[in-house]
């Protein structure tokens, strides 16, 4: 067998703590290594074209590609090697990034690591075989969970593409926490308008089904052909969908948890959101004083809220403005840490809204104590460097975002994963932020962590047009790692078929042996770590493979 | 769908992420890029925050990807000069500038780059002109396309007629060709999607700052192609041979400034500061950092974290924007009133980073000229918050940081956004 | 054969490829750090864990076994991590027998967890290697 090895330095990051000259010295000598080369970056263009004409150069029989870890470029690498006439499951990637020249500062001990890694990923893959990926047919249509600007911006698109979508909301009506919002920023619209324009566009939509008051109960199967119950009064109903976009949104923080704050106790301690829905009904007049209290549930590590919210600020500044428009003479002041106004325009308005004569003080309050003439607030100016006590009429809380409550139900059901603070996790924060690990599963809008309205929707739409491309050729790949039977070995004892979650496992009464349904098969390998006689094996994952690794790790170098 | 055809105006990461979208939607795509290599702005990153991952990890197999689909035809150094609207398309002219090498024959061995009289004499933008190249080039190893190109100013024979045409004589392949002459293509497209990105603010005019002038004082750009492997010390923090120890950097420079002009928060100089602060702990253990700042807006996932963790590794945070760099024996010395301390500080050090803000590409005019696109004051393509891709011109669409600051997960998502309301567009 | 009687403990752990050799990834990118000696196996599921790589492992001079699979419910096959747990305990029952328990452990990390996985590992070597004096 002819192996070639590609080592990357991937710029300084495996170069700088991983002797590259070492490792290639290592494995130079040893037998059937055709090849040994290595460059700055293995994925750009002369590192593939490297790869692509060493194997044809040498005849590889094995391709070792030491650099990133698996998750990264798999596809690339893979193609190259098919585009190179060499069967892709022939491919061992080590991960010589993430788990060792990252993890460890002394070269000469990740020199060796890497060495051992490399070996085992030689070792193990003298026993691949050639795989085919399996062609499989995709439904055109797909689940969106929740209802909000994020979920009604991708269900439009989709349905306007052809595919057939099927909407679920848990609430009443569509719109999420937009339709509450009287003064939408930048737009200067009415939430309720924006979201009614939406919801009367997507009616006249004759593909798109709505489900409110719904919820998911139950989901399954895989890419192309995943299985979603949904349940409402009417009952329970099945759909069968080729992926899924989950835009469940955000729950607002409640400061309640702060009782320092008095939310709750006191009714002159408001939020954002409640000043938004009742603007108009607050007992405040010309000459009112109003305190507004940045970063509520946000760059707070002792409530387990360390992030920023995004929107808070400018949320701020909107309340501010509105109550300064109402009331030219009131007494307006912005309590902040640090003012974001990042988005279009807003730090225009942030400049606008103080020559309206909103006051913004840099300070930290620690609590506030309700009087009877007023609420006075008891904190630091952290320009200053004093304590202040000011008494104001009102005060309102920038509430930030926290996230959804269903999150750990529906990350449950569709097996995605969270983050540490509870969001859903993308596969790549920068140019993967709406996919999920899995295929066909997408994650739009605040569900992944706060998001402004514009953003919300650019994902939304931009997570629907990845799934359509998924789903348009009505056709996918799917990997070939099921497991398959050697009835020469199989003794018919069916300890397999019992272990089997996915019930891929049939016994054939005739010839008293198992057989593997491999459309049904998930690819767990529980069958062949169970199988007393060794006959039934996971392709990719057979015994001898994982053997060969154990032996190459512990292996003197 | 497969007549159908969209122009994707630059190869940034916008303009990538925008052709390859269209692509799996099974839409013939036709990608411009003024320069010799797609890549944009984001190839010239060594690090990306929150993540310190490298940027050329993350987006060089795009640009393969880019190269490598069947669907999309790559032109670069193309322009379009005219568009005109034709039934619900667009008539486009190209203008296609000479590579003088055919891409056919080059097999980027770079033979002529060392051949080449000029070698080392030519400023190399690439690099934000802090190395030199020779007129027969590559901008950085891993261009896509992966093919030399005769700079033609910098050419002695085409620009003066006089050069023994060294690179020639090296030439295996025979791949050089001074007959090469501009070409006009023209073309019919049913959509067009552009992503012009951006430019960084240059300093210059800020006389206190010292940019220019001094010796020490960079941009964050300049900085980033430093610490970058690709880049002109291979890497290494390195002025004029030595290993800085002291760094200052100072942000806001030319956003939420009246002063310029530019009243707009840039959204990504607070983040790529704190990334710069965290290379050079990485690199340089005993180095001694500050950063002046306004507010720190660091708003995206991960981001507030990633600042935290910047400032307990010992990056000191100062509030507030220095009033003059001046020059001292020992280096440079920033003078700053902390506001969070009343005090006017007096700070040395060795190197003085400024965190420029963004504006429109300066291509953007020219574009909104020959299309009829909107502005806003600040030269950005005008865009409503609710349909953020939409412009004034039914049919074209715009994305990335064309119609304003936006870091690269915004960027990607409002790439996404584009193709889906061109794709609606043209089913209609 | 290991490289004999040394100080540094060699750790070898099956991850699964579902969530925790994810969050070995992501321990990775965000550059924490562990000792050299724990190397991963990836396997799809931590239920394809056979007891005899375990063994396996032992027996080829490894100073200690981890498995480390989703958390309880939160296995991508289902159930896959819960056999896990079975035939972990059982194995482990038999180890004690001969007084080296102590080389196996079993633990859950979710792909968000880094941090709990540069934890558990760097506990598991520490503790070995107070061990193995």
């Amino acid at each position: 067998m002819r192996i070639g090895i590609f080592i990357c330095h991937c710029g300084h990051n495996i170069k700088s703590t991983v002797d590259i000259e070492g490792l290639k010295g290592y494995f130079k000598g040893l037998n059937n290594i055709a090849c040994v080369e290595d460059y700055p970056f293995m994925c750009s263009e002369p590192g593939q074209a490297l790869i692509k004409s060493s194997i044809e150069r040498f005849g590889l029989g094995r391709v070792i590609i030491a650099a990133c870890t698996k998750a990264l470029h798999q596809d690339m690498f893979k193609n190259l090697v098919r585009d190179a006439g060499l069967n892709p499951f022939l491919l061992r990637r080590v991960s010589i990034r993430e788990h060792c020249s990252w993890t460890g500062e002394d070269i000469e001990k990740n020199t060796s690591k890497a060495i051992r890694l490399i070996r085992a990923g030689i070792y193990s893959s003298a026993h691949y075989e050639p795989l085919e990926e399996k062609q499989v047919e995709v439904n055109k249509s797909a689940l969106i969970l929740g209802g909000g600007i994020s979920g009604m911006s991708a269900a439009a698109f989709l349905a306007r593409a052809g595919i057939e979508v099927y909407l679920v909301e848990k609430e009443k009506e569509l719109g999420g926490h937009v339709r509450h919002l009287e003064d939408v920023w930048p737009v200067r619209e009415r939430g309720k308008d924006i979201i009614e324009r939406m919801t009367e566009e997507l009616k006249t939509l004759n593909n798109v089904h709505i489900f409110t008051s719904s919820r998911l109960v139950s989901f399954g199967g895989s890419f192309g052909n995943y299985e979603a119950v949904i349940e409402n009064s009417g009952g329970e109903i099945k759909v069968i969908v080729g992926g899924v976009i989950v835009a469940i949104g955000f729950t607002a923080f409640d400061p309640s948890i702060k009782p320092e704050l008095q939310y709750g106790i006191d009714k002159r301690v408001i939020t954002t959101l409640e000043f938004e829905e009742k603007m108009h009904e607050l007992p405040i007049k010309e000459g009112s004083r109003v305190a507004i209290l940045h970063c509520i549930g946000s760059r707070d590590e002792i409530i387990g809220r360390p992030y920023c919210s995004r929107i808070c600020c400018i949320n701020a500044i909107k309340t501010g403005e509105a109550i300064k428009n109402r009331f030219k003479d009131s007494y307006v002041e912005s309590f902040y840490m640090d003012v974001r106004s990042h988005p279009r325009g807003g730090e225009e308005f942030y400049e606008d809204t103080q020559e309206k004569g909103l006051l913004f003080t840099r300070a930290n309050i620690s609590e506030i104590i309700p009087e009877q003439g007023g609420l006075v607030l008891r904190g630091e100016d952290t320009l200053l460097g004093m304590p202040f006590e000011r008494e104001f009429d009102l005060v309102v809380l920038s509430i930030g975002m926290s996230p959804p409550k269903d999150n750990q139900e529906i990350a449950g059901l569709l097996k995605i994963t969270l983050d540490k603070d509870r969001f859903f996790l993308e596969a790549h924060p920068k140019l993967r932020p709406y996919d999920t690990a899995l295929k066909g599963i997408f994650i739009a809008g605040t569900c992944s962590g706060p998001k402004d309205m514009e953003e919300s929707i650019n994902h939304g739409r931009a997570s629907a047009v990845k799934l359509y491309g998924l789903l348009n050729l009505g056709y996918a790949f799917i990997e070939p790692f099921v497991a398959y039977v050697d009835p020469k070995r199989c003794s018919g004892c069916r300890m397999c078929e019992q272990a089997c979650v996915a019930k891929a496992i049939k016994f054939d009464e005739g010839l008293h042996i198992v057989r593997v349904e491999e459309a049904a098969c998930m690819g767990c390998g529980l069958c062949n770590a169970t199988c007393p006689s060794s006959a039934i094996a996971l392709k990719g994952y057979k015994d001898t493979i994982i053997d060969d690794e154990i032996s190459a790790l512990t292996e003197a170098v | 769908m497969s007549e159908i055809h969209v122009l994707v105006i630059g190869g940034g990461i916008a303009g990538i992420t925008a052709a390859l979208e269209l692509a799996s939607c099974g839409v013939e795509v036709t990608m411009l890029e003024e320069g010799p290599s797609i890549g944009g702005r984001m190839i010239q990153l060594d690090k990306t925050f929150p993540t310190l991952d490298c940027s050329s990890c993350t987006l060089t197999p795009k640009m393969v990807e880019v190269a490598l689909n069947p669907k999309i035809e790559l032109l670069t150094l193309a322009m379009p000069i005219e568009v005109l609207r034709e039934s619900r398309g667009f008539k486009v002219k190209i203008r296609k500038r000479p590579r003088y090498v055919d891409m056919s024959r080059c097999t980027a061995c770079g033979l002529c780059s060392d051949a080449c009289v000029m070698k080392g004499r030519i400023r190399h933008e690439f690099d934000c002109n802090l190395s030199k190249r020779p007129a027969i080039y590559i901008p950085f190893p891993q261009a896509v396309p992966q093919k030399y190109l005769i700079d033609g100013m910098g050419c002695l024979f085409i620009s003066r007629g006089k050069c023994k045409k060294a690179c020639v004589d090296v030439c295996g392949p025979n791949a050089i060709d001074f007959s090469q002459k501009e070409e006009i293509l023209e073309r019919y497209y049913d959509s067009i999607i552009v992503a012009p990105g951006f430019d960084l603010y240059d300093p210059t005019e800020k006389k206190e700052l010292g940019y220019g002038t001094l010796e020490g004082v960079l941009t964050g750009l300049e900085f980033e192609r430093l610490c970058s492997v690709t880049g002109p010390t291979g890497g290494e923090i390195k002025l004029n041979g030595k290993v800085p120890r002291r760094f200052y950097f100072i942000q806001c420079v030319g956003s939420r400034d009246r002063q310029t002009g530019a009243r707009f928060c840039s959204r990504v100089c607070c983040m790529y500061t704190a990334k710069h602060a965290n290379i050079i702990k990485d690199r340089i253990k005993d180095a001694q950092i500050y950063i002046s700042y306004i507010d720190v807006r660091a708003y995206g996932k991960g981001y507030e974290e990633f600042y935290k963790n910047t400032q307990d590794a010992g990056t000191f945070y100062i509030r507030g924007i220095p009033g003059e760099v001046v020059q001292t024996k020992e280096g440079l010395l920033v003078r700053v009133e902390d506001m969070l301390s009343g005090e006017i500080r007096e700070i040395d050090t060795d190197v003085v980073i400024l965190a420029t803000g963004v504006r429109p590409h300066k291509g953007t005019e020219e574009l909104c000229n020959i299309m009829s696109l909107k502005k806003d004051e600040y030269g950005f393509i005008k865009v409503n918050a609710t349909e953020p891709s939409r412009t004034n011109i039914e049919g074209i669409f715009v994305c990335g940081m064309a119609s304003g600051p936006k870091d690269i997960a915004d960027t990607v998502a409002s790439a996404g956004e584009a193709v889906a309301r061109c794709m609606e567009y043209l089913k209609e | 054969m290991a490289e004999g009687n040394k100080e540094t403990p060699e750790i070898i752990g099956f991850a699964c490829s579902f969530c925790s050799f994810k969050a070995s990834e992501m321990a990775g990118s965000l550059r924490m750090k562990y000792p050299e000696g724990v190397k991963l196996i990836e396997v799809p599921c931590s239920s394809r864990v056979d007891p005899a790589f375990i063994i396996k492992a032992l027996m080829e001079g490894a100073d200690g076994v981890f498995v480390a699979g989703c958390h309880p419910g939160d296995c991508h096959f289902i159930k896959g991590n819960y056999y896990t747990r079975r035939k972990i305990a059982a194995l482990k029952e038999m180890f004690r027998a001969f007084s080296i328990d102590e080389k196996l452990r079993l633990f859950w990390v979710s792909a968000s967890e880094a941090r709990r996985f540069v934890d558990k590992v760097t506990d598991m070597y520490n503790n070995i290697k107070e061990t193995k004096r």
